[in-house]
């Protein structure tokens, strides 16, 4: 083609040389790093048939006529700039590069779609975002660029992903997750195996337009992430390497020091034995201090003396006037649990080698990649040793073939990292008293020492708080392992037909074939001395899981335009096919220390495996029509068969509709020359779900059967039990969804989007409730209906461009839930401080409502609200009775926020760049479960909040927090619940490009080097908070999300 | 290649590749469908099994949450005792079971975690299960006395089910007759299946009365006993005396305890074995019980870890010690004295076993593992039963010989004490009061005797006596007294579940008090 122009350009200046004309030379530079550009067209405005192109050095030499007025410079990636000559004779030029070019090809379900001929809604974000996070798994970089896309935080846990929900919640008691697309086939491997550093794009589908093709999995929208191919040219060699340091995003929840936990801790049991044993005040300041013949004194409920950890003994440590420490105590000793679990050594290193390369039938892309990821806790990490291999060829005029094949070796060391276990240190240094050691100490509070001088953990024999356990040494002496193999291939044939063949012409075949395999294994390790496996002198247990699946598909197109008519038809037969093999084995009874597999272990506690199969079959079709890049029209269908059902409602019929209109392509928005572009979009369209779970969270692929378990082996008799009542008509979750939006680019520099949707999830699966004296709760039925609806905005603004240039970015998305079918009109699904009612969103918040505290006796106080048969309210009053609280539990919200989203800066100057990501999101509420529970004076030796020392003393106070009575129950009421409002900090990313100068020194062709902060604060209402935990709005003792700072530096040669 | 032949590929790949219905039918490989399991005897011999295993499986079987305080049948006895006066929990330690020891249960009825969900469910999936084998047990291939056998044991199940739900939900037979019950169901759950009304008590008792007189019926013709979980005769006459105790049907209760005792090579338990731990089906007293094999062990879960407080489980910093009344009552010359820690002699340690009247009495087999076995009837129960319904009946000196045989061997002083007791059969002592005549003797040596065995509140309720943990020198953490014999606090309410699901129950008129 090039040969072709400067052919054309010669013989046009042999034909004109008879006219006036003039020489013009110059060079084409990029704007960001001032490197040449080669292979620029530059022609003359009018005459476009004289041009040229420019060299390796980026330059060029034309003659243009005398009345020549402008050049026009095209390449591909490049914005065209259209220069006036102004009779100069050498016209250099820095190009910009075209923001807008990755936005015009979109990804979309089985094949690209342009982005103004797409009637769907979707967003793709381009690697360069992506690359600036420095996450370990890419569903980290979704958060905050994409409008309508809810996220968690993902927790700390290196390796670990993040949930996202797009736009709002689709299911009940089936998933509420993406379907995950990679390279075109749904991917069933695990997210962090991708290096993301290996992702040109990633594309969230949202509506029914843009997913419905994905039938029976697309009801929860589709995220279709494209991997990076190679290219046509000189091998490019690219390195990068990145160092970081992790912290805590989220800080510690305020706790008491030793000081007032002993005063809170003394008064509390001093409560108890005038409230429980009747002794009066004066009697129990005494027999608290002192104890008695059958009580004990409230140090020896801690443990004893050697918990004391001031140098006054515990009889006297307390003014029993004050019922404070006295002034003369000193502490002899202070640990701090967190710190202890905390590494130094907390770095996170990756290194990305990737080389790009082909020639004009084949090209290639070889990436390896290392991430060695410690996380903040002591033992924990995340390596991944990462390779693809990208292989494309054209092997016949009217063949292509390709493959893209990536192989991953994760390790993971992880926590405990939920739940009130006390090998799960976010829960146990959060929980313990501060006057618990962590290493034994001698009667001064120095440190005891074994035979080798080592600080030897204090087991809390005595300890009443997790005792004989310590959650420090747990750290090291346990192990908690997860190794994966990850291996993905995508294989294609596209067959192109002869253009010569009349009949065939633009049809083109295309058989993919793609699978998942995913081999693992998980060590869960007990040492035989302290903790949890010292019972049993050590436990095991090993997992195996292997993950098979695979998706074949033979797709049929064609592509015809007349005139202003094009016409592309789209006719496939996919089948999809996933096993899953699970094998656990456990034993107890270690023989040595060090020996953590089975095979060190005596005793055969368990063993058991089993195997899933799931199949899905479907023909798919799509048709989209384009009159003259104004009109688009776009239809698609598809059916599938899912093995989840019973075989007379096995297949569902999905179908979508869409339109657009580019209204600034119409003859009366000619005089409107700032309106650079407008679409109006439509579509509607139904999905489906059936991606049915159990109760733990698993898959449910028998949904429809009545089983007897056959866990129920009885001594050495085989035993079964009935599980599970048949249900023959289960069939698809369906999701009918609506989007409308507007699409427009003001002068060319300010792009603004707006939706609107509204999606109904119908036949929600719920249990049809039977009653539980017949031996079932109730069976699997197709019965509810929930509807989401709200909007999504999307700016971004191209402030300034130039020497310095300034994106802003903007996001604002809101979701409104509303439950509006279950069983009965009454039906009320309680789980928890949860409540799933019709009028009400999701996961509503469902708990007594607190009325204070009593200014006279120090007890919480509940509003109850008596209601008559219609509901309404025909009596209030207040109680201090929890247990007509609890029959009278109110709706008190729910997580989801009014809004959402975030906003995005990006600056560049010369060689300079820097982006700024703020999340935010404000409205809704926290179940606040953590909290409260450091408000509990249940167990003796569990912290305090110090919100506590807030706590009703005499009568007369007023205030929030009862008086405390150890042994008691401190229920949940709603003043658990907190403002979920936040912003946060989500990342900075400052780099520089060195000069050219340098770089062609060092015989490069760029290096880039950067620095960036990913969650750098987080800004709460309640500190310790954190607000993305989950989508329900509860807390838990989780691995925080961490705050990382890292330094790199990108090389290309 | 050329084009037609392109067609024809293109073509033949659809149509290959375009899979059979068949493909899709899909069953997992490690549950069975209920066809299978009645084809033949020896197929629902692991229905049978199952229902066994079910007296201790892990407690996500019965409820959402708090797992690991319902084990299954262990877990209730556990609770039955904690929620009488013999037993104290010292501390709350990790929680578990304190809700019960407390009173802090019944109410909660709409938490699929707690007591009132967690009990109702279960009794009813074992009710539901044995329907299920009584509905198809006859159709199945295979010996008629085996049969017969699972038939009778099914039977039976059924109605320890019930026996127990009807003394959970609803107070005690006596003066209760036409209370409304429970929900009684005779015929297998199918999708189609209406939830029945709450009937009356006496209704639930007639069933439960017929379905133990069937599977006597049936066990005069069936195979022997083949494992000690299993229910055989002895333990069905067992049963039977249970109900026929609480019903004050004296002479069933008499009778049936002892044809129990008949089985041979039954014999009370040795002084050693007295002392052993209670945690062997070994154990030449014991009617019926869980072998625990290690595999199936339950661990921190378990009624082991909830007991033992020197395992390391939860009870090492919740111990579970006699009421201190109770074992001032015991001789210094009983041998069960030593079921206890000895308060003189103890260090009183924070954690441990070390600790005032901490009990002794059940003990794993061996350290280092949770693989020991659980009772749920033994002889010493049914001299018990027996002697109470003897007394009742006035036959005094067969009450004495009776509490001889039993007490004896365990303390020599035994007969020398009886002797100064006066017969008498109207029962004076609640918790703490004085043994003034024979009733008294025997309700004091059956809360010894079957201490932690599962039995207290129940007897709480049918002797209608209340109690008062809040008597001079008590060592409860919890000084809660219920005087009113007719106090609905130990009876759970019944679950929200069973209103959502159920037409024929309205919590405005059948929900408990």
């Amino acid at each position: 083609m090039k040969k072709m122009t400067i052919f054309l350009a010669f013989l046009l200046f042999v034909s004109f040389q008879a006219a006036a004309q003039m020489q013009i030379t110059g060079r084409v530079t990029s704007v960001i790093n001032g490197e040449p550009i080669p292979g620029v067209s530059v022609v003359v405005q009018g005459q476009e048939t004289i041009g040229t192109a420019t060299d390796f050095e980026g330059k060029y030499s034309l003659t243009v006529p005398q009345s020549a007025e402008n050049l026009i410079f095209t390449s591909v990636g490049m914005k065209q700039t259209i220069v006036p000559i102004n009779g100069r004779s050498t016209i250099d030029l820095a190009m910009e590069e075209e923001i807008l070019e990755m936005d015009e090809v979109i990804v979309v379900a089985y094949g690209t779609s342009k982005k103004e001929s797409f009637t769907g809604s979707a967003t793709m974000i381009d690697n360069k975002s992506i690359e600036s996070r420095n996450v370990s798994s890419a569903t980290k970089a979704l958060e905050g660029v994409v409008p309508g896309v809810q996220t968690t935080s993902g927790g700390g846990q290196p390796g670990s992903d993040l949930n996202i929900r797009i736009r709002g919640f689709g299911s009940i008691n089936a998933s509420n997750e993406p379907l995950y697309v990679v390279d075109g086939v749904p991917f069933d491997g695990n997210i962090n195996s991708i290096n993301p550093n290996d992702i040109e794009s990633m594309s969230v589908l949202k509506d029914a337009s843009a997913s419905a093709l994905y039938g029976a999995r697309g009801a929860n929208g589709v995220v279709i992430i494209t991997t990076k191919k190679g290219s046509e040219g000189e091998p490019e060699i690219n390195f990068k390497a990145t160092f970081g340091s992790s912290s805590r995003a989220v800080p510690e929840y305020e706790t008491v020091d030793e000081r007032t936990y002993m005063e809170l801790f003394f008064e509390s049991y001093k409560n108890s034995l005038i409230v429980d044993n009747g002794l009066t005040q004066g009697d129990a300041i005494d027999v608290a201090l002192n104890g008695d013949a059958t009580t004990q004194s409230f140090m020896e409920v801690l443990g004893g003396e050697v918990y004391n950890p001031f140098n006054v003994s515990s009889e006297s440590l307390i003014d029993p006037n004050t019922g404070k420490v006295v002034n003369n105590a000193t502490l002899k000793y202070h640990d701090d649990w967190f710190e202890e679990a905390t590494r130094s050594d907390n770095l996170r290193q990756e290194y990305q080698l990737s080389i790009v390369g082909g020639n004009e039938r084949s090209n290639y892309l070889l990436s390896l990649g290392y991430l060695d990821d410690k996380g903040l806790i002591a033992n924990s990490l995340f390596d991944r040793y990462s390779a693809r291999l990208n292989l494309n060829s054209e092997v016949k005029e009217w063949m292509k073939v390709g493959m893209n094949t990536n192989y991953a070796l994760t390790k993971q060391n992880y926590l405990t990292d939920s739940g009130t276990s006390y090998n799960n240190i976010w829960y146990s240094t959060l929980s313990v008293a501060p006057i618990y050691p962590v290493y034994q100490r001698n009667e001064d509070g120095s440190f005891v020492f074994d035979s080798e001088g080592n600080k030897i953990y204090d087991w809390g024999e005595t300890r009443p708080y997790a005792n004989n356990f310590n959650t420090i040494a747990t750290l090291y002496d346990d192990k908690r392992s997860y190794n994966a193999d990850n291996l993905s291939s995508r294989f294609f044939v596209d067959l192109d037909t002869d253009k010569d063949l009349a009949v065939l012409k633009d049809l083109k075949f295309t058989i993919n074939f793609g699978f998942d395999y995913r081999g693992s294994d998980r060590l869960i390790y007990n040492n035989p001395f302290h903790g949890d496996g010292s019972s049993v002198h050590g436990r095991g247990y090993k997992y195996n899981y292997r993950t098979l699946s695979y998706t074949f598909n033979q797709l049929l197109n064609y592509n015809k335009s007349i005139g202003d008519h094009t016409f592309d038809l789209l006719a496939g037969h996919e089948y999809y096919d996933y096993k899953y093999n699970y094998f656990y084995g456990a034993k107890q009874n270690y023989l040595f220390e060090g020996l953590t597999e089975l095979a060190g272990a005596a005793t055969t506690t368990g063993a058991n495996s089993y195997e899933n199969t799931y199949k899905v079959e479907s023909y798919l079709s799509r048709f989209n029509y384009d009159f003259a890049d104004r009109y688009y029209l776009s239809l698609s269908w598809r059916t599938d068969g899912s093995s989840r059902f019973h075989k007379d409602y096995r297949w569902g019929q999905f179908w979508s509709a869409g339109a657009s209109w580019r209204i600034s392509e119409e003859s009366f928005m000619d005089s409107f020359d700032w309106l650079t572009n407008a679409t109006i979009k439509a579509s509607y369209g139904s999905q489906g779900n059936d991606n049915i779970l159990n109760d733990d969270g698993s898959s449910n692929y028998y949904v429809w059967q009545s089983f007897y378990s056959s866990e129920y082996p009885n001594a050495n008799y085989g035993g079964v039990w009935l599980e599970s009542l048949e249900n023959k008509t289960v069939e698809w979750e369906k999701n009918k969804n609506f989007n409308i939006g507007l699409e427009t680019i003001f002068f060319n520099r300010i792009n603004l989007s707006a939706e609107y949707f509204q999606k109904t999830t119908s036949d929600l699966l719920l249990f049809r409730p039977l009653a539980t004296s017949s031996g079932f709760n109730g069976y699997w039925d197709n019965i509810g209906e929930m509807v989401n609806k709200g909007m999504d905005f999307d700016l971004s603004a191209r402030i300034f461009e130039g020497d310095f240039n300034w994106t802003l970015g903007g996001q604002l998305s809101f979701v409104r839930n509303e439950v509006t079918k279950l069983v009965t009109e009454g039906q009320e699904l309680v789980s928890g401080s949860f409540i799933i009612k019709i009028g009400e969103p999701i996961n509503s918040f469902y708990l007594p409502t607190s009325a204070g505290v009593d200014p006279i006796t120090g007890e919480q106080l509940y509003l109850v609200k008596e209601r008559d048969e219609e509901g309404n309210i025909v009596d209030e009053r207040i109680t201090n009775s929890y247990d007509e609280a609890a029959a009278n539990k109110e709706v008190h919200g729910s997580r989801i926020p009014d809004f959402y989203g975030s906003i995005s800066n990006n600056f560049s100057y010369k060689g300079f760049d820097l982006s700024i990501l703020l999340t935010y999101s404000v409205g809704g509420l926290v179940y606040e479960n953590v909290y409260t529970s450091l408000f509990s004076t249940r167990n003796a030796g569990d912290n305090f909040h110090v919100d506590v020392t807030r706590r009703w003393q005499e009568p007369g106070d007023v205030t929030d927090v009862p008086r405390l009575v150890h042994g008691q129950v401190n229920y949940a009421t709603n003043d658990a619940l907190v403002d979920a409002s936040y912003l946060s900090i989500k990342n900075i990313t400052f780099g520089y490009n060195l000069p050219k100068n340098i770089v062609e020194k060092a015989k490069l062709k760029s290096c880039r080097i950067f620095v960036s902060g990913d969650n750098l604060a987080l800004f709460t209402k309640l500190k310790g908070m954190d607000p993305q935990y989950n989508f329900s709005g509860s807390q838990n003792y989780n691995y925080v999300p961490l705050k990382t700072i890292s330094a790199g530096i990108d090389v290309k040669f | 290649m050329n084009m037609k032949r392109l067609i024809y590929l293109i073509i033949a790949i659809f149509t290959i590749i375009s899979c059979s219905e068949d493909t899709l039918e899909t069953n997992p490989t490690n549950k069975a469908s209920g066809p299978v399991v009645f084809e033949t005897v020896e197929n629902a011999y692991t229905a049978l099994n199952g229902m066994y295993r079910a007296f201790y499986v892990y407690g996500e079987e019965w409820v959402d949450y708090y797992e690991a305080e319902n084990s299954g049948v262990a877990a209730l006895q556990l609770a039955a005792d904690l929620m009488g006066d013999d037993m104290v929990k010292n501390e709350p330690g990790s929680a578990w079971f304190w809700y019960d020891y407390r009173y802090w249960v019944r109410s909660e009825i709409n938490s699929t975690g707690d007591r009132p969900y967690a009990w109702w469910n279960m009794h009813y999936k074992f009710g539901n299960n044995a329907n299920y084998l009584i509905a198809n047990i006859d159709n199945v291939s295979g010996n008629e006395q085996e049969k017969n056998s699972i038939k009778a044991q099914a039977y039976a199940l059924r109605a320890y089910a019930y026996f127990n739900l009807i003394r959970l939900y609803q107070r005690t037979y006596i003066g209760h007759e036409n209370d409304p019950g429970v929900p009684v169901y005779t015929q297998p759950t199918n999708n189609q299946t209406e939830g029945k009304g709450r009937g009356t008590v006496e209704e639930v008792y007639t069933q439960i009365n017929n379905d133990l007189d069937s599977a006597l019926i049936l066990f005069e013709n069936a195979t022997p006993q083949k494992h000690i979980s299993h229910i055989d005769k002895y333990v069905a006459h067992g049963l039977k005396a249970r109900v026929a105790l609480t019903q004050q049907n004296w002479t069933d209760a008499a009778t049936h305890a002892a044809a129990a005792r008949e089985k041979s090579g039954l014999t009370l338990m040795s002084t050693d074995d007295l002392l052993a731990g209670f945690n062997t089906v070994a154990n030449n007293e014991w009617m019926w019980g869980s072998e625990v094999v290690e595999e199936q062990s339950l661990s921190w879960p378990s009624f082991w870890s909830h007991m033992d407080a020197s395992t390391g489980g939860y009870a090492n910093s919740s111990r579970h010690c006699a009421s201190r009344w109770l074992y001032e009552q015991i001789s210094t010359s009983d041998i069960r004295k030593n079921w206890f820690v000895d308060p003189a002699t103890s260090a009183n340690e924070s954690t441990g076993p070390d600790y005032s009247y901490n009990q002794l009495k059940f003990r794993v087999k061996q350290q280092g593992s949770w693989a020991s076995d659980l009772l749920y009837m033994r002889m010493a129960e049914m001299y018990l039963i027996e002697a109470e319904a003897q007394c009742m009946l006035e036959n005094y000196p067969e009450a004495r010989d009776l509490l001889i045989d039993l007490l004896e061997y365990k303390d020599p002083n035994i007969s020398t004490t009886l002797s100064t007791i006066p017969n008498g059969n109207t029962l004076n002592i609640n918790t703490a009061g004085p043994v003034n005549n024979l009733l008294d003797f025997v309700i004091l040596q059956r809360r010894i005797e079957l201490w932690g065995e599962g039995h207290r509140v129940f007897d709480i309720q049918r002797l209608k006596t209340g109690f008062d943990r809040d008597y001079t020198g008590s060592n409860h953490s919890d000084k809660l007294t219920i005087s009113d014999p007719e106090s609905w606090q130990w009876i759970m309410m019944i679950p929200q579940k069973e209103f959502d699901g159920n037409v024929n129950m309205d919590p405005a008129s059948d929900q408990n008090p």
